[in-house]
């Protein structure tokens, strides 16, 4: 893919949105993707997506009805994939919140060709997250309710508010709800957009989903006001979440989970690992959608900036637990870290390793960065790397601890692997819908953008979107199919 | 709270005492190996295969649990190339058995123990299947023991599923054999040392002054419970498990099961070597939950299903119990059960009758371990209100893991009592708590094992 130097050098003004489209142009490429007839190639996706899920449901029903010894848990290993799942999945969600809260406090407006789409992932991957903790206790019918603090009728009494599990509950259920509400905020102009394109019942539907935007003065004013508000109350739960689902681990009394490094440590990785399902899925998404020109190189190599920079920290924090361990004269801790690189799961901790922290290190070319297919498959990787972080936390910690005649391991059984194949294809179908049925870019954020810097550049002299054309900056159609 | 990684227990040469003389004294005919027959201590000879509460408690050294297996010493097994579950095939005379081999530390080399009473052609439900027929090749000439037997590897395998120690001779250099020594768990001297200095056993570990993050309960009133296990008289015979899988309903998982790791061992018979792995000294002792008094299950339990009642029990509530097994995780004694299918489904009506009718069958999807048998202590307490009594006395309560133990290395009692038995051990110089380091206040002390090894027999290496 052909890209134009000036397009990435950090030194000229960025390029957001390439090519001069004007802004009906950016209304219609977008709108028209929820318009037009569905493509085959669409059916054909969600169709195997679907079957995915199907799988999920099946596991999950048997694993209700049979119980947990469908899968390879065990005592030691009473936390195996389950966990790991669940904390793989709220990592993943991570990133949407972070480009819409905090990347939107600090004006950096290439997120809104991205944020879309990655709060959507967010609250997809939450989804699949939240399978989980309901599905992983021995009794779902029971916990369903009881982790909740209803004083019920039928004990009468709370839950244990001493337990990181229960915190648990209130952090991913407050980031859920603030998510979602946030995602839909964000979505309410584009939802009046396409209700007043649309005709009959799609009009009707649209109509009552945008909640009667007008897009008058006062409308917007309100609007604006309503949505720094919501990114102000995201931007905790970033660090919140992440922190508290560290918790799990960090106030146990097991080795390699007693760490007061857990909390910072976890919130890198969700941040590493959660871009880079963003930087997967748009890579693919853009290309499928013919949206080069919003979602740009530019958009891409930002984003692998990130995952080179909490890829960097997430190693460093490996290495400190190494130290510390060391370091801290307990034999228990020092035995837990050198069976983790050199015990019977030395083959997970050195995928980890190699996926995590040695992979992103590529991205410090800037020919790898800009290289779509060198990042798509990067970003796999990482994702791969962040699974097997979760893992080796849980299960390497849990397979030896203090006393030797407890020591076990632990396999994973068929319907492990199915279950956790299954939520990719509940991820993937809810993606898959979002992508047909919502504008996937906000596009009253990119036209507000586009006519801001256009003013912008008339005081300036740079040139940019619709604005007097600048021959210092190229018109490039970087890929786009228009 | 840091173990002296450096301090061994005390009085333990090296090496350990060596009777490796002894052991290798028996003359190898030039041809063969030798093969001793014992009876298991499971089936005996053959008469209990059909028990699945003794095949499920298994061996207390090898561990093995719904099988026999072929008994070999390290230096044997690297001499024929096997590794644990190879099969084998022992012949002499024309008749032959294939067995699984196990590695077995302090094994004679060149002798390989069968244990009998596996391998039933004909046998109920349990025992079906279980382990190689050792009569098979047991000969007039050969009853207790014989000379000139081949062996030779088949080059197939043969699951063997052991409660302890599943990889420990893949890993020597992480596991090997100075668990207990390095790791201060089960602890042991000598009387000579113990003559010195009779608090090693407590000097072990450093345990600095600790504190609890919640407020801590007063326990210095009423009858608070608690166990004292002496190490010098356990003799590692199973009993007391087998006892406890009585009284408390527990249901028994079967051979897969256990190789996934799942047996509900609510009393355990933990084993750890001291020496080589040639001639090793063997070390046993029960592990049961601690009913530690502040217990890391209790707190990380979101439903509050396990909490702590005012006589010192870590009580188990299974209706209140959703199964998030974070308790499990988070007891560093791992004495935590999980329920992970419905143990009971294939019992038919008879075994219901069996079931002891004060104690709740569990359900799966539930937590449970071991209560100090709280539905003894609550039927004494009945009893002692009926009579006028207000506190019980030694032996109202007797935990079914204490009266069966033969060498009554058990003792259980109210310690608030200052003439009970359990108070009086208590205040033992070899009393220590296990992971006292990390602050969990156990009720379960261990008494430190003594040795009196004989001088003339160490010099005879």
């Amino acid at each position: 893919m052909a890209t134009n130097p000036a397009a990435l050098d950090p030194r000229v003004k960025p390029i957001l949105v390439q090519g001069n489209p004007t802004l009906h142009k950016v209304t219609d490429d977008i709108s028209k993707i929820t318009e037009d007839q569905t493509p085959f190639k669409w059916y054909i996706a969600i169709g195997i997506t679907s079957t995915i899920t199907l799988i999920l449901l099946a596991m999950l029903t048997y694993l209700v009805f049979t119980g947990i010894g469908v899968w390879g848990n065990n005592v030691p290993v009473a936390w195996a994939w389950d966990i790991t799942n669940f904390v793989f999945w709220i990592g993943i969600g991570h990133a949407g919140t972070l480009i819409s809260a905090i990347l939107f406090l600090f004006r950096q407006k290439w997120r809104t060709s991205i944020n879309r789409a990655a709060e959507a992932m967010t609250l997809f991957a939450v989804a699949c997250a939240a399978i989980y903790p309901l599905f992983h206790t021995g009794r779902p019918w029971r916990a369903a309710y009881w982790l909740l603090p209803l004083p019920n009728a039928y004990l009468g009494v709370w839950p244990n508010f001493r337990s990181p599990l229960v915190w648990d509950v209130f952090a991913v259920s407050t980031y859920a709800t603030v998510s979602a509400l946030f995602w839909y905020v964000g979505l309410i102009p584009d939802l009046a957009t396409l209700r007043d394109r649309a005709r009959g019942l799609r009009q009707k539907i649209f109509g009552i989903a945008s909640l009667g935007f007008r897009g008058t003065a006062r409308v917007w004013n309100n609007y604006e006001k309503a949505y720094l508000i919501l990114a102000a109350i995201s931007t905790p739960l970033v660090l919140s979440v992440h922190s508290i689902v560290s918790f799990d681990f960090a106030t146990s009394v097991l080795p390699g989970w007693h760490t007061t490094i857990f909390p910072p440590y976890f919130v890198a990785g969700a941040i590493f690992s959660g871009f880079a399902m963003v930087v997967t899925l748009m890579v693919v998404a853009r290309w499928a959608l013919n949206l080069e020109y919003l979602i740009t190189i530019r958009h891409l190599e930002n984003m692998n900036k990130v995952i080179l920079a909490t890829g960097t920290i997430v190693g460093y924090a490996y290495a400190t637990e190494f130290f510390i361990a060391w370091y801290s004269g307990n034999p228990y801790e020092r035995f837990i870290f050198i069976n983790r690189a050199f015990g019977p799961y030395a083959w997970a901790y050195w995928s980890m390793i190699s996926c995590n922290v040695i992979s992103p290190q590529f991205f410090w070319f800037k020919k790898l960065r800009t290289s779509v297919p060198f990042m798509f498959v990067l970003s796999i990787f990482v994702n791969i790397g962040m699974w097997f972080e979760r893992f080796v936390i849980i299960s390497t910690s849990l397979h030896r601890d203090f006393l030797p005649s407890s020591w076990g391991y632990f396999r994973p059984t068929i319907v492990d692997i199915l279950t956790f194949f299954g939520t990719f294809g509940l991820f993937l179908t809810l993606f898959l819908a979002f992508c047909r049925f919502l504008p996937v870019i906000a596009m009253a954020e990119i036209k507000g953008m586009m006519a801001n810097e256009s003013m912008h550049d008339a005081v300036h002299g740079t040139s940019y979107g619709p604005a007097p054309h600048d021959p210092a900056v190229p018109e490039v159609l970087e890929g786009g199919r228009h | 709270m840091v173990p002296q990684g450096g301090r061994t227990s005390p009085g333990i040469p090296a090496a350990g005492p060596n009777y490796s003389g002894w052991s290798t004294s028996v003359p190898a005919s030039g041809s063969g190996y030798e093969v001793v027959f014992v009876p298991s201590w499971t089936a005996y000879d053959g008469r209990f295969n059909n028990n699945a509460w003794l095949q499920e408690a298994g061996d207390p050294i090898t561990k093995i649990c719904w099988d026999n297996a072929a008994l070999i010493s390290p230096t044997t097994a690297k001499k024929l190339g096997l590794e644990n579950g190879d099969v084998i095939s022992i012949e002499r005379n024309g008749r032959k058995l294939e067995a699984a081999a196990l590695i077995q530390p302090g094994q004679a080399d060149d002798s390989i123990t069968l244990p009998l009473g596996y391998g039933r052609r004909r046998v109920g439900r349990v025992g079906e299947g279980t382990g190689f027929n050792g009569y098979a090749i047991q000969t007039s000439d050969t009853l207790g023991f014989g000379s000139g037997f081949n062996i030779t590897k088949t080059g197939r395998r043969y699951s063997i599923v052991q409660t302890q120690e599943y990889q420990s001779l893949e890993e020597p250099h992480l596991v090997g054999f100075q668990q207990a020594v390095t790791r201060p768990i089960l602890r042991e001297g000598n009387l000579e040392e113990f003559k010195k200095e009779p608090n090693f056993a407590q000097e072990m570990v450093e345990v600095p002054p600790l504190r609890s993050l919640y407020g801590e309960y007063d326990y210095s009133r009423g009858q608070q419970w608690a166990m004292v296990i002496d190490l010098n008289s356990c003799t590692g015979c199973n009993a007391c498990t087998v006892a406890c899988y009585a009284e408390n309903n527990i249901g028994v998982v079967g051979k897969e099961q256990v190789a996934r790791g799942r047996h509900m061992h609510w009393i355990r018979m933990d084993r750890y070597y001291t020496g080589a792995a040639e001639d090793p000294q063997a070390l046993t002792a029960p592990v049961t939950c601690m009913q530690c008094e502040t217990a890391p299950c209790e707190n990380v339990c979101p439903v509050a299903a396990t909490i702590h009642s005012p006589e010192g029990l870590n009580d188990m509530v299974y209706n209140r119990c959703v199964g998030t097994r974070y308790c499990s995780n988070n007891c560093p004694y791992k004495v935590r059960r999980f329920n992970f299918l419905n143990w009971h489904e294939n019992e038919g009506e008879s075994r219901k009758l069996q079931f002891n009718p004060d104690v709740t069958v569990r359900m799966r999807g539930v937590m449970e371990k071991c209560t100090y048998c709280v539905q003894r202590i609550q039927e004494a307490k009945i009893d002692a209100r009926a009579k006028g009594k207000r506190w019980l006395t030694d032996g109202d309560v007797i935990p079914a893991c204490a009266q069966t133990c033969p060498s009554e290395c058990i003792t259980f009692g109210n310690v608030n009592d200052l003439n009970s038995q359990v108070a009086k051990l208590k205040q033992s110089p070899r009393n220590y708590a296990m992971l006292a380091e990390l602050n969990t206040k156990p009720r379960t002390t261990y008494l430190a094992k003594l040795r009196n090894p004989n001088p003339e027999l160490e010099v005879r290496s």
